[in-house]
């Protein structure tokens, strides 16, 4: 047998395709090795998952949202084991209709932006925080099928630089932007009606795991009662329950040393963590696929899926 | 019938009049217990010569008046007493003058929820009893009556309208013999004052201007004469009026304008003499153009002042005619206080309301509502101001509205009213005049059916025919849309209606005043320095 | 199968009550439409059930359209199109020899649409109704009809049995919804055990012929009673103990619409930490979220504020509103108490999961 290094498979399907979440892609490389490998027993169909899955979550950083995918996948082979009796045909479903994950998968962003269009009306002023596709879908439809007019404003999103992409794909779309440094979310947040930011992850709680700064600006929004939406798909549901913006496993938080600019004389390393959590108090509404949910009903389906 | 009420009354008047003492003036004057019982037994032997006497056929009334002017004579008399005893007993006479013309209504319950049992309730006071006259003023009679009826509302009006009123009362003083100005004046303004809280209590302005006002009037030397210093106290009236109200006022309205900038949102609760001000200024004499929301309230409406007094304002030169205000410059959005949170707060860039008094522990006693305004905009992160002359500031400390308030007529909220004019009052000594007549006519029908034993049938139908003439005149009193007109008498049931509330001092972003703005807490400073000055 | 002339017959006169407002009050506005939906299921001619719950979606959106601010029109359409989905599922299961795979699953979570690959859409291919059974659909769906009704009418009994169990002796409650009969009746129950004093704002202008007759009624059932002015709240609550409000309609994420004012009451309860609950029947729980608070408010005349005879102060005045509603977001409410127990605002998108589709949150 081949040597099938999971992780390869992972990182090509994201190549491949720029427009696939990383769950999906988990999935997605999941499903292949399924297909190479072929196990022939249920346990070894399961133990084959839970070490590829391992393998995975182990290699790629800033994994929340790839173990969520991972999760799920794992739940789905395991219910279907064990409560039906034809999960040989179930087994073959899944092997041959890999492409219809990819399509359903973009098909749910759809509806998450879809849901989240009457949020938004004219002459708004929306914020944005870093990079999110299921948010540039929301705007993107927002401006080109029901014609609404409103202006964004993106932060920087050190240290990833995500915004500046962001606020080129708006420009790209027509819809006036502006950037701003991180810090000057307080300055701004009196002019702006609301708030949408993606998410990594969701946790039980109901709050979410995002690019870092997110709670900054949930803390602030609370602080001056504006609404603070969340767009996201339902399958970044992911089962942890954080207690605090820097509770999250070290694992997944890697750290980025980053280089210090050369304007400065200081021999201070620059170190900071890629994500942050947001606790579900500073959290309006979750706008997923599922329809518009409040935080607690997110951990009713987190409940549902890991009944037992 | 009605003799035998007041006699119970004299009776059961001794009980009611030690309690009266108790609720003290704002002069704080302490009462003697000995002169009390003095009084009390005074009043059983005059109660007992009253019943004598109307045995001899002298109606109550007569009675009261000669016993009312035997009193003063004594009292007058007995001049030898040191100046302050005498205008402690003047003080006491004054009272129970104003007691015994109270014509008691046993059916008039005091109905006051039990939440605010402990306040005083406006028992309107005969107004205008012949008794009483010749020791009060009719200026400050005049004034008792436009406070009672909300002609004069609002905490400088009716301090700039007592200051004068105690000028002309001052120009109109003649001293009595044995004794001076300096001694004498102060009781002589007591009473006046005593009368005048009939109608409403005093404010914290009102109360810190007539201790203002006594203190000038002690230190003026024995050795001038009545009529020089008659015109000092007038000069000093004049003065204070112009400094710490007119000056203070351009003072507050040269900072606080500061605040309304072109374009700007800004919104007002209620009527406050210095905001209005501050609104005529900032567009007549600043030209600024901004949006002002008002919100109103029930039962005084002085929203509807507010603007009445902004309309009549005009710019314009008289080649084209004067144009009001609120036509160009002020864009007016009229609202109540209950559709608040819907949109009105949305785009309110700030808030301004005014003060009845800032009290020592940073909270503002204001009209009842402005609590609600400065939470809500607090809670929308809104800046909340108060413009507050220093002659509002007072040492007291309260932690909540019920402590103290004033408790105004329930009937106000009882009526329908017409929008258009504040709480229409009839005058008590109407009231009574009218009630006196329905009884009197019902007497006479009752006394025509005792007398008239052997009747005959036409008299008997002629009865009833009366009878039914006046249920239908009743029924047609009644007016539909009045369902509660006779709350008083049903159980249970309540109307509460207070003047003021107490705002905390976080909800309170600036007090600005004629020293400077200061934050909330600040207050005990600036009364510190004052006393210290 | 479209909407006959018909049935638009049997229709045109609910649309005209609604539209002139001859009929007042959420509860007979529920009582009316679901007796009408009854006519309409009765005259009404369909071959398989799909098309009955397209005719009902159709009559459900010209009544909606009737009066659009009204939450409660939606609500009894919803429930109807629920109570046939459901009819038509047990039907299914029990005609049906193979039960399809996810309908076996106790607790499904519907995050697992991704990966399953059961199709749902077959359900448009159960042509095999016989008239038989559509008639006996038609009487069975009435039936529900009539339970409705039956629930709406009795909703006051279901939520004031809990009545003695949240109010204490000696407590003084303030109620800011004096139009509320639900209210009234709860209050009443409770005075039969408990002794209270009520606090009830006077909702001027709009509501106060109302709040009269509530506070006379309550004194004449004995209870405490204390008229305040709207602007008095702030004043008196410090000394309440609980705030009990009557709502219009809930929303699923647990927010609800109510008469104007009541904001701020409840806003002034928040900052005393005084609790809040709120009454409501099941039939007013909705499944819509409410995206935008100025599309739910309805607005009134305006001379009520101010009066139009006050010509100088109307020439000089630009704006003058008078919003009849106000929406209470869920932070504000500590409990809802409806004839089906009693719930955080959290747990409401829930209920209205049970008792509504999801498939006719949207009826157009």
């Amino acid at each position: 047998m081949s040597s099938f290094n999971i992780t390869e498979a992972y990182l090509k399907f994201l190549e491949d395709d720029p427009d696939l979440t990383m769950p999906i892609a988990a999935i997605e490389s999941l499903v292949t090795m399924l297909r190479v490998k072929q196990p022939s027993t249920s346990s070894e169909l399961i133990n084959l998952v839970k070490s590829n899955i391992e393998v995975l979550k182990s290699s790629i950083s800033n994994a929340i949202s790839l173990s969520a995918g991972c999760d799920l996948f794992m739940r789905f082979v395991l219910r279907n084991t064990n409560l039906y009796s034809d999960w040989e045909s179930c087994k073959k479903n899944l092997v041959e209709n890999g492409e219809l994950f990819v399509q359903r998968a973009k098909e749910s962003r759809f509806k998450s932006a879809e849901f989240g269009i009457p949020f938004i009306k004219d002459d708004d002023t929306i914020l944005v925080h870093s990079f999110s596709r299921v948010v540039y879908q929301l705007l993107l439809l927002s401006k080109k099928e029901k014609m609404i007019r409103f202006r964004v404003i993106v932060t920087e999103s050190r240290p990833t630089g995500k915004g500046y992409h962001m606020a080129k794909l708006l420009q790209e779309a027509g819809i006036p932007v502006e950037l701003i440094v991180d810090n000057a979310v307080g300055f701004v947040l009196h002019k702006v009606d609301k708030i949408l930011v993606g998410a990594e992850g969701v946790a039980e709680s109901g709050g979410i795991i995002n690019h870092i700064g997110s709670y900054q600006i949930g803390c602030l929004a609370k602080a001056n009662n504006k609404p603070f939406y969340v767009a996201t798909e339902s399958h970044k549901f992911v089962r942890l329950f954080p207690l605090s913006p820097n509770d999250l496993p070290e694992e997944i938080n890697k750290l980025i040393a980053s280089q210090v600019p050369s304007e400065s004389n200081t021999d201070v390393a620059l170190n900071t963590p890629l994500i942050d959590f947001t606790p579900h108090e500073y959290i309006t509404a979750l706008i997923t696929d599922l329809g518009v949910l409040t935080p607690s009903a997110v951990s009713e389906e987190l409940i549902k899926m890991w009944y037992d | 019938m009605s003799a035998v009420a007041e006699k119970a009354d004299t009776k059961d008047q001794p009980v009611k009049q030690v309690k009266k003492p108790e609720a003290s003036s704002a002069e704080g004057t302490k009462k003697l217990s000995g002169k009390e019982l003095k009084e009390l037994k005074k009043l059983e032997k005059a109660a007992k010569r009253a019943a004598s006497k109307e045995a001899s056929g002298i109606t109550p009334e007569e009675q009261k008046q000669i016993a009312e002017q035997k009193k003063q004579k004594a009292k007058e008399a007995a001049a030898a007493a040191a100046a302050a005893a005498q205008a402690h007993a003047t003080n006491t006479n004054l009272k129970k003058q104003l007691n015994q013309t109270l014509i008691k209504d046993k059916a008039a319950q005091k109905k006051i929820p039990a939440l605010f049992s402990h306040l005083e309730t406006r028992e309107q006071r005969n107004a205008s009893s012949p008794s009483i006259s010749h020791i009060v003023h009719p200026e400050i009679l005049t004034l008792t009556l436009k406070y009672s009826t909300y002609k004069i509302v609002g905490s400088m009006p009716r301090l700039t309208a007592m200051m004068k009123a105690f000028k002309i009362v001052i120009r109109d003083y003649e001293t009595p013999a044995n004794t001076t100005l300096t001694r004498n004046l102060t009781g002589h303004l007591s009473h006046q004052i005593e009368y005048l809280k009939s109608a409403r209590p005093l404010s914290i302005s009102m109360g810190n201007a007539i201790r203002w006002l006594k203190q000038e009037i002690s230190v003026i030397s024995i050795d001038t004469s009545d009529e020089m210093a008659k015109e000092i106290l007038c000069e000093k009236i004049n003065d204070f009026i112009r400094e710490k109200i007119e000056l203070s006022d351009q003072l507050i309205i040269q900072y606080a304008s500061k605040h309304i900038t072109e374009g700007s949102t800004i919104l007002t609760f209620g009527h406050s003499q210095v905001l209005e001000e501050l609104f005529k200024y900032c567009a007549r004499e600043q030209g600024k153009k901004f949006n002002l929301i008002i919100v109103d309230s029930r039962p005084l409406f002085e929203g509807k002042k507010l603007l009445h007094n902004l309309i009549d304002t005009t710019i314009g030169d008289d080649t084209y005619g004067q144009v009001p205000i609120t036509k160009d410059h002020i864009r007016v959005q009229y609202t109540l206080v209950y559709s608040l949170s819907s949109t009105i707060l949305e785009d309110v860039d700030c808030i301004f309301v005014g003060a009845a008094a800032m009290l020592s522990n940073g909270r503002l006693y204001s009209r009842v509502g402005t609590g609600l305004i400065a939470m809500m905009a607090h809670s929308r992160n809104i800046p909340v101001l108060t413009c507050c002359e220093s002659i509002k500031f007072s040492d007291k400390v309260q932690l909540d509205s019920v402590t103290t308030n004033e408790l105004a007529d329930s009937d106000d909220l009882a009526q329908d009213q017409d929008l258009k004019k504040p709480p229409q009052k009839k005058s008590f000594a109407l009231e009574q005049f009218l009630k006196a007549k329905k009884e009197a006519a019902s007497d006479e029908t009752n006394n025509n059916n005792s007398t008239n034993t052997n009747k005959n049938k036409q008299q008997q139908q002629k009865q009833k025919q009366q009878q039914q003439q006046k249920d239908e005149e009743n029924k047609a009193d009644e007016e539909p849309d009045v369902p509660l007109k006779d709350w008083r008498t049903t159980p249970n049931l309540n109307i509460l209606n207070i003047m003021y509330d107490l705002t905390p001092p976080e909800y309170i972003n600036k007090v600005v005043t004629e020293l400077g703005a200061l934050p909330p807490s600040s207050v005990p400073v600036i009364l510190r320095e004052y006393k210290n000055t | 199968m479209s909407v006959t002339p018909e049935i638009l017959s049997l229709v045109d006169p609910t649309v005209a009550q609604l539209k002139r407002r001859q009929i007042e009050g959420t509860k007979d506005i529920a009582l009316s439409i679901s007796q009408l939906l009854m006519r309409v299921i009765s005259t009404a001619r369909w071959t398989n059930p799909y098309d009955l719950i397209k005719i009902i979606r159709k009559v459900g959106t010209i009544l909606i359209s009737a009066q659009p601010k009204e939450v409660v029109v939606g609500n009894v359409v919803r429930r109807v199109l629920a109570l046939i989905r459901d009819e038509i599922e047990t039907e299914a299961t029990s005609s049906s020899t193979t039960a399809s795979a996810s309908k076996d699953t106790p607790m499904m979570s519907s995050m697992f649409s991704l990966l399953s690959t059961n199709n749902n859409d077959s359900n448009s291919e159960i042509h095999h109704q016989s008239k038989k059974q559509s008639s006996d659909l038609r009487s069975i769906i009435i039936q529900g009809i009539r339970d409705l009704i039956d629930e709406i009418s009795n909703v006051n009994e279901g939520i004031e049995s809990m009545s003695v169990d949240l109010i204490h002796d000696n407590e003084i409650l303030l109620t800011p919804t004096p139009s509320s009969s639900t209210v009234l009746q709860f209050l009443i129950k409770a005075r039969a055990k408990r002794k209270f004093t009520v606090l009830v704002t006077e909702n001027y202008p709009n509501d106060i012929a109302r709040a009269r007759k509530f506070v006379k009624t309550l004194a004449e059932n004995k209870i405490e009673t204390v008229l305040i002015p709207d602007s008095a709240t702030f004043a008196v609550m410090s000394r309440v103990g609980k705030v009990i409000i009557g709502s219009n309609s809930v929303f699923a994420n647990g927010g609800c619409l109510t008469n104007s004012g009541v904001a701020n009451v409840v806003e002034c309860a928040k900052e005393h930490k005084t609790p809040v609950f709120a009454v409501a029947g099941l039939y007013k729980l909705s499944p819509l979220y409410p995206f935008n608070r100025e599309d739910l408010i309805e607005v009134g005349n305006s001379g009520k504020v101010l009066n139009y005879d006050d010509h100088k102060l109307i020439d000089n005045v630009e704006v003058i509103t008078n919003p009849l509603y106000d929406y209470v977001p869920p932070e504000h409410i500590d409990i809802y108490l409806t004839n089906v127990g009693g719930f955080a605002p959290s747990f409401i998108y829930r209920i209205v999961l049970d008792n509504y589709k999801t498939e006719d949150t949207n009826l157009e």
